[in-house]
C-alpha cells in the first residue's frame, strides 16, 4: 500500500513539474534545428543560484528577490517568420486548450501580444506570453512563483527583448 | 591513523576535481586551431590584471572565481557542430543544466556545485570553457559587457565577440 501511495505521489510530482512549461517545449522541440529561432532555457538550478545572493543595491535586491522566486524560464522567439499570424494563432490556441487563463491581451497595427496565466490557490504558478507582429513571433513561458507587480522589473532587468512585452502589466496596473 | 585518512580524502578530492577538469581537456586540446594556440587560462590574480581601467565591479565579479579555461575550438569540429559532445561526459558524472540557447548563436551551461563548463558557438567559430568557484550570477550582463567592451585586452576580448 506503501508503495502504491509512493508511487502516485511520484507520479504526480513529475506530471506537476512535466506540466510546467510544457507548451512552450513543445514550440521549443519544434524548431530546435531552425536557427531562424532564438530558444533560451533556464533551468531552475540556475534560478536557485540566486536564492542565497545579497544584492548591494536596491535595483540588485528587488531583480534577486523577483528571480529568486522562479524555477524556470523558456523562450522561443523569431525576428523573420513566414506565416507568424499562424504561428501566433496556433499558439494561442495551444496555451488555450492547456488551461491558461487569459490575463491580458493587447492588439494594434504592428503586433498582437497575450499574456494567459496558470493559478493555483491563489498564487500564479506560470506565465505565457504569446506575440505575434507583421513578421516576428515570441512566446515566453516563466514558472515558479510569480509576482505580477515584479515581473515588469524582470523584464527590464534581464535586457532581453522578448520580455519587453511583461512591461504591459505594469502599463496595465496603474491605468 | 586520521592524519593519513585526511591525507588520503585530501588526494581523491584533488583527483576527483582534476578528473572533472580533465574531460574538457581531453576534448578540447585535440580540437585546437593551431598547435601554438594554447587555452586561456585565469586565475584571480590573471582576471583582476585584465581589467585595464581597474573597474572595482569587475574585480568584485570575479574575486571568488578560482580558475577559468577558455578554449577555442578548431573549424572542424564547429562545422560538424560536435563543440557539445563533451557536455555529455559531464552530464554521466552529474553536471545538471544551467541554461541552454540555441539560434544564430548557442550557449550552453551546465554545472554541479562550483564548476561550471559550457559553449559559445556563433558565426562559423566556438569555445569552450570550464570555470571553478563562486560567480554572482546577478552581475552576468555586467560581466558580458565589460567582455565586449575595449576595456580589457584584445585577446579576451575577441574571444567573446
Amino acid at each position: 500500500m506503501k508503495k502504491i501511495v509512493l508511487t502516485m505521489f511520484v507520479l504526480s510530482v513529475a506530471g506537476y513539474a512535466f506540466g510546467q512549461g510544457a507548451v512552450v517545449s513543445k514550440y521549443f522541440d519544434k524548431y530546435e534545428n531552425d536557427e531562424t529561432f532564438t530558444k533560451v532555457s533556464v533551468s531552475s538550478k540556475m534560478f536557485s543560484l540566486f536564492t542565497e545572493m545579497e544584492g548591494n543595491t536596491e535595483d540588485e535586491k528587488e531583480f534577486l528577490d523577483v528571480i529568486s522566486k522562479l524555477k524556470g524560464m523558456k523562450v522561443v522567439a523569431s525576428e523573420k517568420v513566414s506565416d507568424p499570424k499562424g504561428l501566433y494563432n496556433s499558439a494561442i490556441s495551444d496555451v488555450a486548450k492547456a488551461g491558461y487563463e487569459e490575463l491580458m491581451t493587447v492588439k494594434d497595427a504592428e503586433e498582437n501580444v497575450k499574456i494567459s496565466i496558470k493559478e493555483k490557490d491563489g498564487i500564479i504558478e506560470e506565465l505565457i506570453l504569446v506575440a505575434g507582429g507583421k513578421e516576428k513571433f515570441a512566446m515566453v513561458s516563466l514558472y515558479g512563483i510569480i509576482d505580477l507587480k515584479q515581473v515588469s522589473k524582470l523584464a527590464s532587468m534581464m535586457r532581453m527583448s522578448e520580455l519587453k512585452y511583461l512591461k504591459n502589466l505594469e502599463e496595465d496596473g496603474k491605468n | 591513523m586520521k592524519k593519513l585518512s585526511l591525507l588520503a580524502f585530501a588526494l581523491l578530492l584533488s583527483c576527483s576535481l582534476l578528473a572533472q577538469e580533465s574531460i574538457i581537456k581531453d576534448f578540447a586540446e585535440p580540437r585546437r586551431p593551431t598547435r601554438w594556440m594554447n587555452p586561456l587560462c585565469f586565475y584571480p590574480s590573471t582576471l583582476r590584471m585584465i581589467n585595464i581601467t581597474q573597474d572595482p565591479n569587475f574585480n568584485e565579479l570575479v574575486n571568488d572565481i578560482e580558475k577559468v579555461l577558455i578554449y577555442t575550438l578548431d573549424s572542424a569540429t564547429v562545422a560538424s557542430k560536435t563543440y557539445t559532445s563533451f557536455l555529455k561526459d559531464y552530464e554521466a558524472v552529474g553536471y545538471e543544466e544551467y541554461m541552454t540557447m540555441l539560434g544564430q548563436q548557442e550557449i550552453r551551461i551546465i554545472g554541479k556545485k562550483q564548476e561550471y563548463v559550457g559553449v559559445m558557438a556563433s558565426e562559423g567559430r566556438a569555445m569552450a570553457f570550464y570555470l571553478r568557484g563562486d560567480i554572482p550570477f546577478a552581475k552576468i550582463p555586467t560581466l558580458i559587457q565589460t567582455f565586449q567592451s575595449d576595456d580589457v585586452l584584445p585577446m579576451i576580448t575577441e574571444q567573446f565577440k
